[in-house]
């Protein structure tokens, strides 16, 4: 009897505590929410199936640099490679794609491989030489627009038009890009996420002796974020590609700063353990809806680079912002912190 | 009865100083074995060398018959030897049922049923021990004693043969401390070896069937309780009796004759219910009560970390705001914090900069800092209150935790307050430093200082306070003076036998 009631207890503790915990995805989808709202309210015709899929598609770059950058941010580390990374893979694609399908899905799997190498090299040097992240990952930016340039000196190359057609395509009124990414959550990133690997990043990022003294292989933590990072790395790079048909080994740079803004605006905290992907997909759909409604504002191409700078720095103010009224929320509670 | 788990002359040293030295125990099924000593007698790194944390230099231990050389503390779990240590080692943003079997689990990476096993085993395993926690709240959202208990069910939860409790009870309230007392017998009757290393003699007293004395990395004896009494213990660690603790106290009619310095009327914060007490100069004043009664966050809310809602403060008869802690400061009012290591010491710094860094705006001239004036304050302190350190440059660190506390004292001190806050400042300290600090303490008083000393140690109150306050759910229920102050009288009023609302 009284085991029952404990139990019921416990279950509806449990909604409480995980609503709470979700608090920071609620936060940036209502921001989105707003931003979509005003955008609607500058222009009416935004509010079509090919506006909708188009913001969807030009997200996708940017969703997956900072779904790169949250999972290597939650063990505590920083990927400042993230853009340099998409370069790569881009010009990679770019120059080896043809038209068969065969070769299209090889060049893939290549790229993705590529992804995984600089994950291996980037966690590596981390974890084996015990380097510091932020170093690391910032010499090896530099190391990999070199390789970029060496592949692809020029912007150029050549990506089969249907495949364009196919990532910027959309079935009914949901875009093919919506579903590759969903597709991708669900048979890749959950599976990891919700394992035993996918907990041990967030109880490394929370607290790194703990772990170890818990049983937790605390290399291996951050060797596997930082090769999952390298595949999502790998994957925008390729969107990049995919949706401007081209190669251009200076196009991933501005990603690296981005992809932060939108892990930070998502929730993730860049002390490491706390957040998640779903935070993140949120903080890059917001930048990138922010820049639509400057176009749509009619504001020139040279201020929108001032102010996605400035909005990278709100973004962090507002992740700490979200950090401070939490903190603030556990004193009132008269708890320890 | 056979010892089960054996330490042969185990030798740890660390850059040349030497930690532990030749050391010989033996655990055996079903006892509890006590390990005491002050702080920095060794107790900490023989805790790390028996969880796998630490390779000793020399010796070694069997488990079993066998010979048990761990590689980590993963592989030490392996064999059945768990360690619940004094820095937790829960991850703060996981939920509690994912941090109880973290590293452990049984279950398999099938997402869909991994999380709803994992709960239902923490629940099972809540229960089995009758703990009342929220399992799918994060750590951090938890109270420091909820925090220390789910370190304990997580070292349960692997079933040891061998069990090391860190002075598991020294951030724990009364009823706490009872399960836990509680729960060390039940593992007994299943035949675990325990090694329990507390501060609190009474609760070594109440529990070892062995005790092992160290002292400065050597073993000073392994003796069997029955016979000993705390006196015994103290002498073989300090070599001094109980009673010379505690200084003596301030002369009651003396002290009526004093000014009210500190004078509280109905406040009201968050937690914290219409409380009105004063303190006169040169006067203890303790607060008293369970865990979480308003205690910590009256102290908070007089140090302006706390909006106060309602009700006024004097000072020397003037009322006065505090709405932040550099203008408490500034008021003569400083606070030492409930945790040294966030909010105390800064620790990679030196003593030095830990010292000065209260008394910074005022050895200020044209911006510029005067370091000679620093460099004397420092040595003062550091004599002051015997910290013992490399020197005034070593960082805060390196220091034992007794001498860390120190320094955080030594810090708010150089500030010169009037009034003095101390929030549980010998939590986790060893009994020689806690002496040196409760004689600093009551030095303070005759310079005219009044202290609001909060502490969990009902002994410590008794021993220092000239009255204690006890607090329930946010208010004050009991004052007790002269005779009252005793250890039966401080929990009887602390558990809610509320006689009535005394001024």
């Amino acid at each position: 009897m009284n085991r029952e009631n404990n139990k019921k207890l416990q279950h509806l503790n449990s909604r409480s505590a995980s609503f709470a915990h979700s608090e920071p995805l609620f936060l940036v989808y209502g921001v989105f929410i707003i931003m979509f709202i005003i955008i609607i309210a500058i222009n009416r015709s935004f509010l079509s199936v090919i506006s909708i899929t188009n913001l969807v598609v030009f997200s996708m770059p940017l969703i997956f640099a900072a779904m790169a950058q949250t999972v290597i941010v939650l063990t505590k580390g920083i990927d400042l490679s993230v853009g340099p990374a998409m370069s790569l893979t881009m010009v990679t694609a770019a120059s080896l794609m043809r038209d068969s399908t065969v070769n299209i899905l090889t060049v893939i799997l290549l790229c993705i491989a590529i992804g995984v190498v600089l994950g291996l090299i980037n966690g590596g040097l981390v974890v084996e030489a015990r380097l510091p992240p932020i170093i690391v990952t910032l010499a090896n930016s530099s190391v990999l627009t070199g390789i970029a340039l060496f592949i692809m000196p020029q912007p150029g190359g050549y990506i089969p038009s249907k495949i364009g057609e196919i990532v910027t395509g959309h079935i009914g009124f949901i875009p093919i890009s919506a579903i590759i990414l969903i597709a991708i959550l669900c048979f890749f990133w959950s599976p990891i996420r919700y394992s035993r690997t996918g907990q041990s990043w967030y109880a490394v990022g929370g607290n790194e002796a703990g772990a170890y003294f818990s049983g937790i292989n605390v290399k291996k933590a951050k060797f596997t974020a930082f090769i999952v990072g390298g595949i999502f790395s790998a994957i925008g790079g390729l969107f990049l590609a995919f949706q401007t048909l081209t190669g251009d080994p200076m196009m991933g740079a501005p990603y690296t700063l981005n992809s932060v803004a939108a892990t930070v605006l998502g929730g993730t905290s860049l002390a490491g353990g706390r957040g998640g992907v779903l935070g993140s997909i949120g903080g890059a759909l917001v930048l990138t809806i922010i820049i639509d409604i400057l176009y749509y504002l009619g504001v020139s191409a040279y201020y929108q680079y001032i102010f996605s700078g400035v909005i990278v720095i709100l973004a962090l103010a507002l992740g700490l912002l979200s950090d401070v009224v939490r903190s603030r929320r556990t004193v009132s509670k008269g708890e320890e912190i | 009865m056979d010892s089960f788990f054996e330490i042969t002359g185990i030798s740890k040293s660390y850059a040349g100083s030497i930690a532990v030295h030749e050391i010989d125990m033996c655990l055996k099924k079903g006892h509890v074995h006590c390990l005491v000593g002050e702080n920095g007698a060794g107790k900490s790194t023989m805790v790390k060398i028996i969880s796998g944390g630490v390779k000793p230099d020399k010796g070694y231990m069997r488990l079993g018959g066998k010979v048990f050389a761990p590689r980590s503390p993963a592989d030490a779990q392996r064999l059945g030897v768990v360690a619940v240590q004094q820095e937790l080692s829960l991850s703060p943003y996981l939920p509690v049922y994912q941090n109880i079997w973290m590293g452990h689990e049984k279950h398999g990476n099938n997402i869909l049923k991994r999380k709803p096993a994992l709960r239902n085993d923490t629940i099972d395993l809540c229960h089995q021990y009758s703990i009342e926690i929220d399992i799918d709240k994060w750590i951090s959202e938890l109270s420091l004693e909820d925090q220390q208990i789910v370190e304990i069910l997580k070292a349960i939860s692997l079933g040891p043969q061998v069990i090391i409790l860190d002075e598991p009870t020294s951030a724990m309230g009364a009823s706490n401390t009872q399960w836990l007392l509680q729960l060390i017998k039940r593992l007994k009757e299943q035949g675990t070896a325990i090694l329990f290393i507390s501060h609190r003699l009474s609760e070594v007293m109440d529990l070892a069937d062995d005790i092992t004395v160290l002292k400065d990395g050597e073993k000073v004896a392994t003796k069997t309780r029955e016979g000993l009494c705390e006196n015994d213990i103290v002498r073989m660690m300090v070599g001094r009796e109980l009673q010379d603790i505690f200084p003596a106290k301030a002369e009651p009619e003396q002290l009526a004759k004093q000014k009210i310095l500190f004078d509280i009327q109905r406040l009201t914060s968050k937690d914290v219910k219409d409380v009105s007490f004063f303190i006169r100069d040169g006067e203890i004043v303790g607060l008293a009560g369970l865990e979480g009664q308003g205690q910590h966050e009256l102290m908070l809310s007089l140090f302006g970390l706390r909006p106060i809602i309602k009700g006024q403060i004097k000072i020397d008869d003037k009322i006065v705001a505090i709405k932040s802690p550099s203008q408490a400061i500034r008021l003569g009012i400083s606070l030492v914090p409930l945790d040294r290591r966030t909010e105390g010491a800064i620790l990679p710094l030196s003593l030095n900069d830990n010292i000065a860094l209260t008394t910074l705006q005022r050895r200020q001239r044209f911006g510029w800092i005067n370091r000679t004036k620093e460099i004397e304050l420092v040595k003062q302190m550091i004599h002051r209150l015997s910290i013992k350190a490399g020197g005034a440059a070593s960082p805060v660190e390196t220091l034992s935790g007794g001498n860390q506390q120190k320094v955080v004292m030594a810090k708010w001190l150089a500030a010169e307050p009037r009034i003095l806050l101390m929030d549980d400042p010998t939590r986790g300290v060893d009994i020689e430093t806690r002496q040196d600090i409760y004689y600093h303490i009551r030095e303070l008083t005759s310079e005219g200082k009044a202290i609001l000393l909060n502490s969990t140690d009902a002994l410590e109150l008794v021993g220092m306070c000239d009255r204690v306050l006890v607090m329930y759910e946010g208010t004050i229920v009991r004052e007790l003076v002269g005779n009252e102050i005793s250890e039966e009288g401080i929990v009887s009023a602390a558990v809610g036998s509320h006689i009535g609302i005394t001024k």
